[in-house]
C-alpha cells in the first residue's frame, strides 16, 4: 500500500518526450505548464534526460530552475552525463540552487 | 587572435548588416526575422558541422552556444528593435574551419543591461557584465546565464568566439581570453564563431 502510495506519487517526465532539443526560453516556458496538469499529484519526480541532444540554460531555467524550486530535494535526476549540453548546462544553473543535486 | 573583425566574408556580412544605415539586403537563407526560424535552421548547421567531422558532442556545445547567443536577439529586442527584427546567421566551412555568424540590429548589451543597472556607463562594462555576472537584463525575470555558459564553454572545450556590442570586444581564442575597446560601433550585437578542426 505504502509502496503503491510512493508509485502514485511519483511523476517521471521522460524529457526527449518534449523534444531533443531544448534551447530556448519560450520552449522551457511552454513545456513547463503544459507538464502542470500532471505533477498536480506528485509528490516525488524524475527528470530523464536520456536521448536528449541539447539542452540550454534558457531552457532549464524555464522548466528545470522552477521545479527545483517546487520539489526541492524530492527531484531526482536521471541519464545526465551520457550529453554534454545535459551534463554542463545542469551543472552550471546547480551552483545557484537552493538544493544540491546528485546528478546520474 | 586580435581584436579586429576575423577575416571571413560572412564576418563581414554580419558586421556590414549589423552596422549599415540604412541596412543592406541579406540573402532570405541568412536573415532570420523570427525565433523560430532560428530554430529551423539550427538544425541544419549542426549537421554541417558534423559532416565537417566536428565530434558529436562538441557540435551539440556549438548548437547550444548559438542557440543561447541567438535567442538573446530575441528575448531582448522584442518590441525594441531600431528598425529591423529578427538576426542574422549563417555558416560557411573550409577545410579547416567552420564559421558561424550571428547579428541584430536591437539595443545592444549597455542599454539593456542600463534598464536593471543604471549605473553600468560603457560598452566596455556592459560586456564584462553580460559575461562574466549573473545579471538579467529582464529582472525580474530569472535570467542572465545565457552569456556565462557561453563563456564556460568557449574556456573549458576550446570553440573561439569573437563578440562586438556597442565599441567593446570579447574574444576566445585557444581559451585565451581579450576585451578591448574599438573606434566601430555595433548598436546590437555580433558574433562570430569558430572552430578549428585538428
Amino acid at each position: 500500500m505504502y509502496c503503491y502510495t510512493y508509485m502514485a506519487k511519483l511523476m517521471t517526465i521522460e524529457m526527449k518526450n518534449i523534444g531533443i532539443v531544448l534551447d530556448s526560453r519560450p520552449a522551457g516556458r511552454e513545456a513547463f505548464l503544459a507538464m502542470q496538469p500532471r505533477l498536480r499529484d506528485a509528490a516525488n519526480v524524475e527528470l530523464d534526460f536520456d536521448g536528449v541532444k541539447v539542452l540550454t540554460p534558457s531552457f532549464a531555467d524555464e522548466f528545470v530552475t522552477p521545479l527545483i524550486e517546487k520539489y526541492g530535494d524530492h527531484i531526482t535526476f536521471l541519464h545526465t552525463t551520457k550529453n554534454i549540453t545535459v551534463q554542463k548546462t545542469l551543472r552550471f544553473l546547480a551552483e545557484d540552487w537552493p538544493v544540491k543535486i546528485d546528478f546520474q | 587572435m586580435d581584436s579586429t573583425l576575423p577575416p571571413f566574408p560572412l564576418a563581414k556580412q554580419a558586421f556590414k548588416w549589423a552596422t549599415s544605415a540604412p541596412p543592406v539586403n541579406l540573402p532570405e537563407e541568412r536573415y532570420c526575422q523570427t525565433r523560430d526560424t532560428l530554430t529551423a535552421r539550427l538544425d541544419r548547421c549542426g549537421k554541417e558541422a558534423l559532416a565537417m567531422g566536428m565530434p558529436e558532442q562538441q557540435s551539440y556545445l556549438l548548437r547550444a552556444i548559438i542557440g543561447e547567443i541567438g535567442n538573446n536577439s530575441f528575448d531582448h529586442n522584442l518590441g525594441s528593435w531600431k528598425d529591423i527584427p529578427g538576426s542574422y546567421f549563417y555558416w560557411e566551412r573550409n577545410q579547416q574551419q567552420f564559421v558561424v555568424a550571428l547579428a541584430d540590429r536591437g539595443q545592444g548589451l549597455l542599454t539593456t543591461l542600463r534598464h536593471v543597472r543604471s549605473s553600468i556607463t560603457s560598452h566596455e562594462e556592459a560586456l564584462k557584465t553580460a559575461f562574466l555576472e549573473k545579471l538579467s537584463g529582464r529582472a525580474p525575470e530569472r535570467r542572465g546565464n545565457g552569456l556565462k555558459y557561453v563563456r564556460s564553454i568557449l574556456l573549458e572545450d576550446g570553440l573561439d568566439l569573437w563578440f562586438q556590442s556597442g565599441t567593446a570586444v570579447y574574444s576566445v581564442h585557444n581559451r585565451k581570453e581579450e576585451w578591448a575597446i574599438l573606434k566601430e560601433n555595433v548598436p546590437g550585437c555580433i558574433a562570430i564563431l569558430t572552430w578549428q578542426s585538428s
